[in-house]
């Protein structure tokens, strides 16, 4: 049984069901953001430490060499000599089964059963095991895959396969799959040790020997560290573990951050709604306070009948949000995979953190966009509750206040941002005080705007443009909230666009400056060695040739690629160096034990050129001095260049990667590409132009940045909901007015008109009042956020074009929010002017 | 214009509410002359806002004519209605209704402009309206600082800015207290019967209807016999 | 003598038909055979028989500390091949030959037993033997030949740790025809079988933070083969029995599924000179005496009346501790016992060692 007043109240959102549909759309899309984006990081995030978990087991320790692996009988060694248990081989490298990327790991089952359960597994997979394991040793290519992804793959066991291996096709069968509910094997290919080392090319070597060690084994690591030969460490698992996931961090916290921008939005919609459906029902509120209702009473009513929309709100966005969780999911991954690790994730792990996050987002939202108006509602006497001047009025009168307290909280912005350093959570906070303080500016600028626009409305267009230039500044307390919600969502949508635009721009600059070659050819079977360069060198139309290889360092702290260079004289101006003059750098570089590391390894471990760096050679620890730092803007931004004939002094690594063709003045590309593809031998190359090659890489860039257009544009649909709810509610409250208008002579069109005209002007005024927010933005996000998350220095490039569409979005989607509620006030019967209140 | 500057036959209105069917104008026959004041009186819910609205095109009837200044209203299209309304109907409400994001220059000359009035034209008429209802200082006013008599007046300029050929008023002084009241409806007098204007009050106040040249009486959608005052007071 | 595969832990076996099929015992195409007796070289069979399926090295031996203090040992490494052939591969970790290996330590003292296993694969170095000079190894468990002669036999698991050097007191014997020891009644059905019945054997064994200088003997059994029991064969009880007047005893007992003990069970005895004598099935007669019931499932014989007439001999065998099961992948007991009775009429006492395989309860699949 409801309670009369409870029924008084929902009588009046049952007759205006839109108006409560909004309330919940608005609350539903903004917590399907918040959840779905929380969703998908974690997902992410939990598949890769599942996947680290499968991979590294218990291993407490890994032994690491340097970008050669270690020779594998440093592993019989600690086996047959120092009796180690605890410890397993692994040879890891990169495979790839049609276009799944994979992590391929060998093993050695005997010496799994003290850190992974593959041996356990495969027994799991049911009927006699012994062929499996018969299979899985003994025959080459032999592997097993967890029992999805083999389903996905439509594998079945038994089959055969084709899989590319570091780059060459290798024929595999997949002997068994093994069972994966937690979904943690999803990324890998498992194969025997000697499979892994044939199909790598890595005889001899092993990628990383994993170590258990027990808590109260005190002496064990010094042990093993004495055991050890020259060049080889012992490096925590967890530590390792979490310097990979850090790794993704910024991008991570940037993807949260977007998805709260859209909360915010979404919060503006929902205050917009409940004050809108408080502020309707003052008749209401001041005949039920007139009845005796006391002032308490009804604000737990409004607040209990918020509650209850904001919690079917959050439930809906919820479901909402799983469902665009598996979308985004696929984007975040693909980034992921992109730019930091391997991850394989399937299906999005509903995490109930994520699920209660969005919860408490939900009816906070409603809970606080209701408080205020329902506050302030009660508390007139019922005659003044009437008078809507009074609103306004006192909207008006606390203009100022809203304004200063705009102002003092983007001067703290301000500070926030000089005084966090290089934290990024701090620089982001900073960003979102830069919006707070910016909106609550946003209403004195609409009023000022609309002011001055009155007079040039009404000489443009007469009386009818300038009521509806006046009803603009005159409803701030409806239209202020919708004006504030759009504002933010254009800014998003001019500071990423500038970000993004600017980030392009650069990128498309330094690959240009970087692929200095004509040509560029890989490895498509085979290797390439000295005696392949010296041929291509050879060739008709070549002028000269550069080679590069390119080698992981695992260090404790992340990885480092370690690129080695063999440069062509042209090759130089390809690294643009940023703190030094080339011509004192390039000689040292070549001869001495030096490096120029790359901007985002600088940033990161906070070198300059003077400093040393220490790495892994394959001769153990060395120390090599920083002559610069240069330009990067790759994937794997933490690099460090070599020269190769330094590389050769401490590497035990004659592999190339890449040839690098300067072609003949004379010559054309096209040709001596068509020549290097036919070249006889074991070695069949595969020749890109540095077009192509340039055109990959901006096909990643823009790849990476599918999820933040993604996001923003869900952020503007969030926005338009708001201005379409704020069209509707502030139509209905002018019903009388309009109806009036009507009575008076004007057409349905004329009033639809002077409405969308309203909505229009909103639109523009949003969309000014987004521009300098906008740039603001986009300055945080590009040497701010940008430098903080990534380390990456980019110049900030404002396109006018950017801005102008912008502020044609804000009014187009103003424009478009109004269509419907302008309908409806035209078609509505002038004959509601004669009825009394 | 005609003899009759309203004329309705035969006119029906009916509404629908829920399963019921009410009838609030039956088979009505109606005339108001040209320069005749005519106070319409019944009960709440007696039809006479719809009557208004009738006359006025902004409702239309199920059945019967609706023939205003000579235009046959049943027969005009939605558009052409409102157009006629714009042209030849001036309206004055209880609740003034006055557009709060509108001066008070602005709301006369809102009408103005929307009958193309030109803007030299449309300035001296609003302010010679506005002079006439005593209201000359207050044109840059906004209407929510103004009493409600001074908002009324208002209504009453904007009402007549036109020239409409018929005013349509609706409990004019209904929201008013006495003083305002009358001085409301001497402006009506002075303004419109004076001027030789036709308007059609509506009102359940017999005072009002006394000012007028005759009353008819609303009751169960007819036209009942309604006493024919004396003379003006 | 054990079969398993290690890693077939979805394949409980506790008796050798089991094991046998578990090894797809069927499928023996392309495997050597011991059909006939063959020449026995030493050292060069001390070393690996790859063309064989199955192979082992089995060391047991009972041990005095300086103190008085009664231990015994196992260590076993196995071999199994899994294909014939070994696969071509540039990978030095390619390999179809597989290697286990089960430790384990008798306290009498304490009346505790300690067993650990160990799997690896034959290759990078990881586990392998060889002949000259000889050497059979899994990871750091080994037994290898020494310069001098001597052999040194080394094994642990967490505080258990034992070191000792073996040397010969006696030549090898051949056990069977020759060397060749039918197991069941089909051709082929049959294993390369010899022993070294007595080594003396010194050494350290640190148990639990205690380490014991250690004295005493040790026997070598030797096996190769690629199919042994038939279908009908449940299991064996074997002994290996060093008596003090310098004799040794070997017997096994084949156990048919009907209970009955198979006609292809036989023995050695090889005398204080080394010169050997083998006997039959009808020749040996096996009482049970008693009865041990394992805490993890079934029972064993726990106490035997073993006599072999025509060599004279009439021997009580009890267990040093009851308990000596090897809780291992393939459950099976493995214990040092004590000897005593007679020999031709006069009293002789020993130790030695006695193995059960097929009365254990098959292990549970568990998964950490």
């Amino acid at each position: 049984m409801i309670p009369v007043r409870f029924r008084a109240s929902l009588g009046y959102l049952r007759r205006h069901p839109w108006q409560l549909a909004l309330a919940v759309i608005g609350i539903a899309v903004g917590v399907a953001v918040i959840v779905a984006v929380d969703l998908a990081n974690a997902s992410a995030r939990k598949a890769f430490l599942l996947s680290m978990d499968a991979v590294v087991g218990k291993a407490t320790h890994q032994v690491l060499g340097g970008p050669e692996g270690i020779p594998e009988n440093v592993y019989t060694r600690l086996r047959t000599e120092q009796g180690m248990n605890a410890i397993a081989p692994v040879v890891a490298g990169e495979a790839r089964i049609g276009t799944r990327g994979l992590t391929l790991i060998g093993v050695d089952l005997f010496a799994e059963r003290a850190l992974r359960d593959y041996t356990g597994m495969l027994a799991d997979t049911g009927g006699d095991a012994e062929p499996l394991f018969r299979a899985f040793l003994t025959e080459p290519g032999a592997v097993v895959l967890a029992a999805p992804l083999a389903a996905s793959l439509k594998l079945e066991p038994g089959s055969a396969f084709e899989l590319t291996v570091d780059g060459t096709a290798r024929s595999g069968r997949l002997v068994a799959v093994l069972p994966d509910e937690e979904q943690r094997l999803g990324g890998l290919v498992v194969a025997d040790i000697a499979t892994a080392q044939e199909w790598l090319g890595r005889t001899g070597r092993l990628s990383r020997i994993d170590v258990r060690i027990e808590p109260d084994d005190e002496g064990a690591l010094a042990r093993l560290e004495a055991a050890l030969p020259p060049g080889l460490r012992v490096l925590g698992a967890a530590g390792r573990t979490q310097a990979t996931l850090d790794m993704s961090a910024g991008f991570m916290t940037n993807l949260s951050a977007m998805s709260l921008l859209a909360l915010l939005v979404g919060l503006f919609l929902v205050m917009n709604s409940t004050s809108f459906s408080v502020l309707q029902r003052r008749p209401l509120i001041g005949t039920l306070r007139a009845l005796g209702v006391t002032r308490r009473e009804l604000v737990s009513l409004l607040l209990a009948e918020s509650a209850v929309i904001g919690l079917v709100a959050a439930a809906l966005g919820i479901a909402l949000g799983v469902a665009l969780g598996e979308r985004l999911l696929d984007l975040v991954a693909r980034s992921i995979n992109d730019l930091y690790f391997r991850v394989t994730v399937t299906s999005v792990a509903v995490e109930p953190a994520s699920l209660l996050k969005g919860l408490v987002a939900g009816v906070g939202a409603a809970l606080a966009g209701a408080a205020i108006p329902a506050w302030e509602a009660t508390g007139y006497r019922p005659r003044l509750a009437l008078a809507r001047s009074v609103l306004e009025e006192r909207a008006r009168r606390a203009l100022p206040f809203v304004t200063l307290a705009g102002l003092v909280i983007i001067g703290a912005a301000v500070v926030v941002l000089v005084v966090s350093g290089r934290n990024l959570v701090a620089g982001l906070a900073a960003v979102f005080m830069l919006i707070s303080g910016f909106s609550l500016c946003a209403p004195l600028f609409v009023r000022v705007a609309s002011t001055a626009l009155a007079p040039l409305a009404r000489r443009l267009g007469g009386t009818v443009a300038r009521m509806a230039v006046a009803g603009v500044g005159a409803s701030l307390s409806r239209s202020g909230i919708a004006v504030v919600a759009l504002a933010i969502a254009v800014s998003a949508t001019i500071g990423v666009s500038v970000m993004v635009g600017s980030f392009r721009a650069a990128v498309v600059d330094w690959l240009d400056q970087s692929l200095q070659a004509d040509l560029y050819a890989r490895a498509k079977q085979g290797r390439i060695d000295e005696a392949l360069v010296a041929g291509v060198a050879s060739q008709d139309g070549v002028a000269a040739v550069s080679t590069s290889r390119r080698v992981v360092l695992e260090e404790a702290d992340g990885r480092t690629w370690l690129v080695a260079l063999a440069m062509a004289p042209g090759s130089y101006a390809g690294i643009e160096l940023i703190d030094a003059e080339p011509a004192a750098v390039w000689p040292a570089w070549e001869s001495r034990d030096a490096v120029v590391v790359s901007e985002p390894y600088a940033w990161h471990r906070g070198v300059a050129p003077g400093d040393v760096v220490r790495l892994p050679t394959g001769r153990g620890p060395r120390e090599f001095a920083v002559l610069a730092t240069y330009r990067s803007y790759d994937a794997n931004a933490s690099s460090v260049l070599v020269s190769r004939r330094t590389f050769d002094r401490w590497f035990d690594d004659d592999g190339i990667d890449s040839i690098g063709v300067y072609v003949e003045d004379d010559a054309r590309p096209e040709d001596v590409a068509a020549a290097l593809r036919r070249r006889d031998g074991a070695t069949l190359l595969e020749v890109e132009s540095n077009a192509g090659l340039r055109a990959a890489g901006l096909d990643v860039f823009d790849r990476t940045f599918v999820i933040t257009d993604v996001l923003y544009w869900l952020a503007l649909g969030v926005a338009f909901v708001g201005v379409l709810s704020a069209m509707l509610a502030l139509q209905l409250e002018r019903a009388r007015e309009i109806a009036t208008l009507r009575a008076l002579g004007m057409t349905p069109a004329q009033v639809g008109g002077m409405l969308a005209a309203q909505t229009g002007l909103l639109g523009l005024l949003s969309g000014l009042a987004a521009l300098p927010l906008g740039i603001v933005m986009a300055w945080v996000l590009i040497v701010v956020i940008n430098r903080r998350a990534f380390g990456w220095r980019i110049e900030m490039l404002v396109d006018p074009g950017i801005l102008a569409s912008s502020v044609l979005l804000a009014v187009v989607a103003a424009l478009l929010a109004g269509v419907y509620p302008a309908w409806r006030a035209g078609r509505a019967s002038p004959a509601l002017a004669m009825r009394e209140e | 214009m005609g003899e009759f500057a309203v004329e309705l036959a035969g006119v029906t209105r009916r509404f629908r509410e829920g399963e019921r069917e009410h009838v609030v104008l039956d088979a009505l026959d109606f005339e108001v002359r040209a320069g005749e004041t005519v106070a319409l009186r019944g009960r709440s819910g007696s039809g006479k806002s719809t009557l208004l609205n009738l006359i006025a095109g902004i409702d239309t009837p199920d059945a019967g004519r609706v023939i205003v200044a000579g235009r046959e209203l049943t027969r005009l299209s939605e558009r052409e209605r409102t157009l006629f309304r714009r042209a030849h109907v001036g309206f004055v409400y209880q609740g003034f209704n006055l557009v709060p994001t509108l001066s008070v220059a602005d709301n006369v000359r809102l009408v103005l402009e929307l009958n193309d009035v030109a803007k030299a034209a449309a300035d001296a008429r609003t302010q010679e309206l506005l002079e006439a209802v005593g209201l000359g200082d207050r044109a840059a006013s906004y209407p929510d600082v103004l009493s409600g008599g001074e908002q009324q007046r208002v209504a009453i300029a904007r009402a007549l800015a036109h020239e409409p050929a018929i005013v349509l008023a609706d409990e004019p002084t209904g929201n008013l207290d006495d003083e305002n009241a009358r001085r409301v409806l001497g402006l009506l007098e002075r303004l419109v019967r004076g001027a030789g204007g036709t308007m059609l009050i509506a009102t359940h106040s017999a005072s009002v209807a006394r000012y007028c040249d005759r009353s008819v009486e609303l009751h169960h959608g007819r036209l009942g016999a309604a006493a024919v005052p004396d003379a003006a007071p | 003598m054990l079969l398993a595969i290690p890693c077939a832990d979805a394949e409980p076996a506790s008796s050798p038909s089991e094991l046998a099929r578990a090894l797809g015992a069927g499928d023996d195409a392309g495997f050597a055979k011991a059909l006939e007796p063959r020449e026995f070289v030493f050292p060069d069979d001390h070393g690996p028989h790859p063309e064989f399926r199955n192979e082992w090295w089995y060391v047991t031996g009972n041990l005095d500390s300086e103190n008085g203090r009664r231990f015994g040992y196992e260590l076993t490494i196995f071999r199994v091949a899994l294909a014939p052939d070994a696969p071509a591969s540039p990978s030095d970790w390619r390999t179809n030959m597989l290697y286990f290996a089960h430790f384990a330590v008798t306290d009498a003292a304490a009346a505790e037993f300690h067993a650990a296993e160990r799997y690896a694969r034959g290759a990078a170095g990881l586990a392998g033997a060889a002949a000259d000079p000889f050497r059979v190894w899994l990871y750091d468990w080994r037994i290898e030949a020494l310069p001098s002669g001597a052999w040194r036999l080394a094994a642990n698991d967490a505080d258990v740790r034992l070191e000792v050097t073996l040397d010969a007191m006696k030549p090898p014997v051949l056990n069977g025809k020759a060397g060749l020891s039918q197991k069941s009644a089909e051709p082929g059905n049959a294993s390369y079988y010899y022993s070294v019945t007595r080594f003396d054997t010194n050494g350290r064994l640190a148990l639990g933070g205690d380490t014991f200088t250690v004295a005493g003997t040790s026997w070598l059994d030797r096996e190769w083969s690629t199919s042994a029991l038939a279908p009908d064969q449940a299991g064996w009880d074997w002994f290996a029995l060093q008596l003090d007047d310098g004799s040794d005893l070997m017997v096994y007992a084949l156990r048919r599924r009907d209970g009955t003990i198979d006609a292809e069970s036989a023995g050695t005895f090889t005398a204080a000179d080394g010169s050997a004598t083998q006997f039959a099935r009808d020749e040996i007669r096996i009482d049970v005496t008693d009865r041990w019931t394992s805490p993890r499932g079934g029972t064993y014989p726990a106490g035997w009346r073993l006599a072999v007439p025509s060599l004279g001999l009439a021997l009580e065998v009890e267990p040093v501790v009851a308990d000596q099961e090897l809780d291992t992948l393939v459950r099976y007991w493995e214990g040092a016992v004590d000897v005593s009775g007679t020999r031709g009429g006069s009293p002789v006492a020993g130790r030695g060692y006695v193995e059960l395989t097929g009365y254990a309860k098959p292990r549970e699949l568990e998964r950490p």
